[in-house]
C-alpha cells in the first residue's frame, strides 16, 4: 500500500510539472503584462515598467524565468505580488485557502449528511412513492447549476426573509491551528447560504450514486443468503450490502471534488468570500503571475490528492484488491 | 487510475434494439418533455433574429429594470428598432418587454434568447468536437495497438489527470487578454472569434479538454471489440483494415459514445456559463446566461427579475439535457433503471 501510494505520487509529479509549465505559458504570452498600468488606469511610464520588470525578474529570457520559478515552488516559496508592495503569495495563500477547503469541507459534510440517507432511503423503497420524490429531487439538484441556485438562495433567504446575511465569511484569520473557523452562532449564519448553495449539488449526486450501488448490491446473491438465513432486513441491508454499496460512491467523491470546484468559485465570488478562488480570478485580471500559477497548482494538488485518497479508502472498503502487485 | 469505474461495461456486444428503445423513450415522459424544451430552445436559437423583438445590445435608457409584461411607451427612436414593427407581434414586443428590462433597460427576452442560442451552440459544438476528436483518437489507438497505443494513451492519461475547468479558465483567460493583440495569428484569430460573438474562443478552450475521457472510452471498446468474431470474420474474407474500421468497428461502438456524449451536455453548458460569469467566457460581444447572471447580480434586491429569469433558463436547459440524456440511456440500456 505505502509503495502504491508513493508511486501515484510520484508518477502525478510530471501532471504538476506539465501543469505549471501550461499556466506558466499561457500568463506569459499574454501581450500585455502586470505592469501596464498604476492602481487607478494609467498608463505607466516606460523605464518604470522595466525597471519594475527588472526588479522581479520578468524580463529575463522565458526558460530561466521558468526555471527559477520550478526551483523556487521547491523550496516552498511561492514568489511574490506583484502589484501589492510587500506581499507574498505565500501570505496570500495562508489567508485564503483555509477559507476555501473551511467552505469546501463543509459542503461535502452537508451533502453527505443529507445525500447518504436519502440514497439509502430511495433504494429500499425502491420503485414506491418515496423513492420516485427522492430521485425526482436528486435529477433536479444535480441538474441546476451554483451558479443559478446562488440567486434564488440569497433572494429568498437572505433578502425577503432577513434569515442570513448576503455575503462574506463570519470567520477571519487568524484561524484556529491556522485553519479551522471558530464555530460560533455569527460564523454559521454566515456560512449557512454558501455551504446549502455549494452543498446541494453534492448532497444530490451522492444520493444518486448511492441509490444506483445499493440497488444493485440488494440483487446480489449473497444478499438473498443473508436473507434466506433469516436475517433482519435492517441488517442485511446496513451491515451488508450498505458496506459493498459505499466503494464505487467513495470512489467517486474525489470526482465529486473536481466538480465542486468550480462551483466553489462562483459561491466565493457571490458571497464576497476571501477565498483562494476568487483571489485566483482576481489574479487573472490583474496579472499576478505568481498567484495564478500558484493557485492553479494548489487546486490540481487537492484535487489528485483527493482522488488519491478515494483509491485508499478504496482499497480499505474493498478486501479483494491488492495494490503494487498487479496495479 | 486504474480503478476508474467505466461507464460503459465494454465485455457485451453492443445489442441493437432500436425499435423497442424508441418505443421506450417516447413512453418516457419526462423525457419526453425534455426533449420538447430542447427543441423550443433550439427553434428560438435557430430563429432568434427574427423570434425576438430587439438587438439584444440595444438599450431603452427611459425603460430600466421594468418587471415582466409591464407597457410602456417607446419613444420614436425605440420603436423604429424593433424588429416586430407593423407585423401582429407589435403590441406584444414593441410596446412591453415580455420578461421585463435589464438594468440598462435592455430586452431581457431578446438577451435571453440570445444567450440560449450560446448555450445550444456550446452543447451541439463542444459535444461534436469532443466526439469527432475523441472518437478518432481512440479508434486509432485501439486498433492499432502495440507501443502506438501505449504512446498515445499516455498522453491521455496525462491530459485527463489535468483538472477540466482549471485548464479552460487558463486557456480563455489567455484569450481574453489577448484581445487587443495587435499583429500575428492572435489579430487573426480575434478577429473571427468577435464575428462569431465571441464563442471561438470559447469553443477552442471547451474542445480542447473534453475530448479526453471519450479518447479513453472509444480505445477501450474498439481495443474490445476488435478481438470479437465479426471482426475475425470479416478479416477471413479479406476485408480491409479500413473497412472493418469503418464498417464493422466504428458502427458497433458509437452508440454508446453517444449517449455517454448526451449525458456530458448539461456540463459543457454549466462550463460555459460559469466561464461567462467569472468574465472570461463569450466576449463583450457575446451574450450569454451566465454574464446575464452575473450583471444582475448588482441589482437583485430592486430588480429580481433580471437574474432570476437567465438562473431559471439556465437551470430547465440543464434539467432537460439531464432527462433527456437519462431517458435516453434507459431507454438504450434498461438494466440501469
Amino acid at each position: 500500500m505505502k509503495t502504491y501510494i508513493a508511486r501515484r505520487l510520484l508518477l502525478s509529479l510530471p501532471v504538476f510539472l506539465g501543469l505549471l509549465l501550461f499556466t506558466f505559458l499561457l500568463i506569459r504570452l499574454q501581450p500585455n503584462g502586470p505592469f501596464e498600468t498604476t492602481a487607478g488606469g494609467n498608463p505607466l511610464p516606460e523605464n518604470t515598467r522595466m525597471a519594475l520588470e527588472r526588479a522581479y525578474g520578468l524580463d529575463r529570457p522565458l526558460y530561466e524565468q521558468f526555471g527559477r520559478y520550478v526551483v523556487q515552488i521547491m523550496s516552498g516559496n511561492l514568489g511574490p505580488m506583484l502589484r501589492t508592495q510587500f506581499l507574498t503569495v505565500n501570505e496570500v495563500v495562508a489567508t485564503t485557502l483555509p477559507v476555501t477547503l473551511q467552505l469546501g469541507v463543509m459542503a461535502m459534510a452537508l451533502g453527505l449528511a443529507i445525500g447518504l440517507p436519502a440514497g439509502v432511503y430511495a433504494a429500499v423503497h425502491h420503485n414506491q412513492p418515496g423513492d420516485y420524490l427522492a430521485t425526482l429531487l436528486a435529477v433536479i439538484g444535480v441538474s441546476i447549476p451554483t451558479l443559478a441556485i446562488a440567486p434564488f438562495l440569497v433572494l429568498f433567504l437572505a433578502l425577503r426573509a432577513d434569515w442570513f446575511p448576503i455575503a462574506f465569511w463570519g470567520s477571519q484569520p487568524p484561524f484556529v491551528l491556522g485553519f479551522l473557523p471558530d464555530f460560533s452562532f455569527e460564523f454559521l449564519r454566515h456560512a449557512a447560504l454558501p455551504v446549502i448553495t455549494l452543498g446541494i449539488g453534492i448532497s444530490a449526486g451522492v444520493a444518486r450514486l448511492t441509490r444506483a450501488s445499493l440497488l444493485e448490491q440488494l440483487d446480489q446473491d449473497y444478499i438473498r443468503t443473508a436473507r434466506a438465513k433469516g436475517l433482519v432486513e435492517s441488517l442485511v441491508v446496513y451491515r451488508h450490502a450498505l458496506k459493498n454499496a459505499m466503494i464505487p460512491v467513495v470512489t467517486t467523491a474525489g470526482t465529486l471534488l473536481v466538480a465542486i470546484l468550480p462551483g466553489s468559485i462562483v459561491v466565493e465570488l457571490i458571497f464576497a468570500i476571501n477565498g483562494l478562488g476568487r483571489n485566483l480570478v482576481q489574479a487573472i485580471r490583474s496579472r499576478e503571475y505568481f498567484l495564478v500559477s500558484s493557485s492553479i497548482l494548489i487546486f490540481s494538488l487537492i484535487i489528485v490528492l483527493g482522488n488519491l485518497a478515494a483509491d485508499v479508502i478504496y482499497a480499505w472498503l474493498n478486501p479483494r484488491i491488492h495494490y503494487g502487485q498487479s496495479d | 487510475m486504474a480503478n476508474r469505474t467505466d461507464i460503459v461495461s465494454s465485455d457485451e456486444p453492443v445489442q441493437r434494439r432500436r425499435s423497442g428503445a424508441l418505443t421506450s423513450f417516447r413512453r418516457n415522459l419526462a423525457a419526453m418533455l425534455a426533449l420538447v424544451f430542447i427543441l423550443l430552445v433550439a427553434v428560438l436559437a435557430v430563429g432568434a433574429d427574427w423570434l425576438t423583438p430587439y438587438d439584444p445590445a440595444i438599450t431603452h435608457s427611459a425603460a430600466r429594470g421594468l418587471p415582466p409584461m409591464t407597457a410602456y411607451e417607446p419613444s420614436d427612436f425605440d420603436l423604429n428598432r424593433c424588429h416586430w414593427l407593423e407585423t401582429p407581434l407589435e403590441p406584444l414586443g414593441c410596446r412591453r418587454f415580455l420578461l421585463g428590462s435589464g438594468i440598462s433597460g435592455a430586452d431581457i427576452y431578446s438577451q435571453t434568447v440570445y444567450g440560449g442560442r450560446t448555450s445550444i451552440l456550446v452543447a451541439l459544438v463542444a459535444s461534436l468536437t469532443s466526439l469527432t476528436i475523441g472518437i478518432a483518437y481512440g479508434t486509432v489507438a485501439g486498433f492499432t495497438g502495440g507501443n502506438t497505443d501505449e504512446l498515445m494513451m499516455r498522453l491521455v492519461d496525462f491530459l485527463y489527470a489535468l483538472p477540466v475547468f482549471m485548464v479552460a479558465l487558463g486557456i480563455q483567460s489567455f484569450f481574453q487578454f489577448s484581445f487587443m493583440a495587435q499583429e500575428g495569428w492572435l489579430k487573426i484569430l480575434t478577429e473571427w472569434n468577435n464575428r462569431l460573438g465571441g464563442l471561438l474562443f470559447l469553443f477552442i478552450a471547451i474542445g480542447a479538454v473534453n475530448w479526453v475521457a471519450m479518447a479513453r472510452m472509444s480505445r477501450a471498446l474498439v481495443h474490445a471489440a476488435k478481438r470479437t468474431e465479426y471482426v475475425e470474420s470479416a478479416r477471413a474474407v479479406g476485408a480491409s483494415d479500413g473497412r472493418i474500421l469503418m464498417r464493422h468497428l466504428l458502427p458497433n461502438v458509437i452508440g454508446p459514445l453517444v449517449i455517454v456524449e448526451t449525458l456530458a451536455i448539461p456540463g459543457y453548458i454549466f462550463l460555459e456559463a460559469t466561464l461567462s460569469f467569472l468574465g472570461l467566457g463569450v466576449g463583450p460581444t457575446g451574450m450569454s446566461w451566465g454574464s446575464m447572471i452575473n450583471a444582475g447580480y448588482s441589482a437583485i434586491r430592486s430588480y429580481p427579475h433580471v437574474i432570476l429569469v437567465p438562473s431559471i433558463a439556465l437551470s430547465l436547459l440543464t434539467l432537460a439535457f439531464n432527462f433527456a440524456g437519462d431517458g435516453l440511456r434507459d431507454a438504450v440500456d434498461p438494466r440501469q433503471r
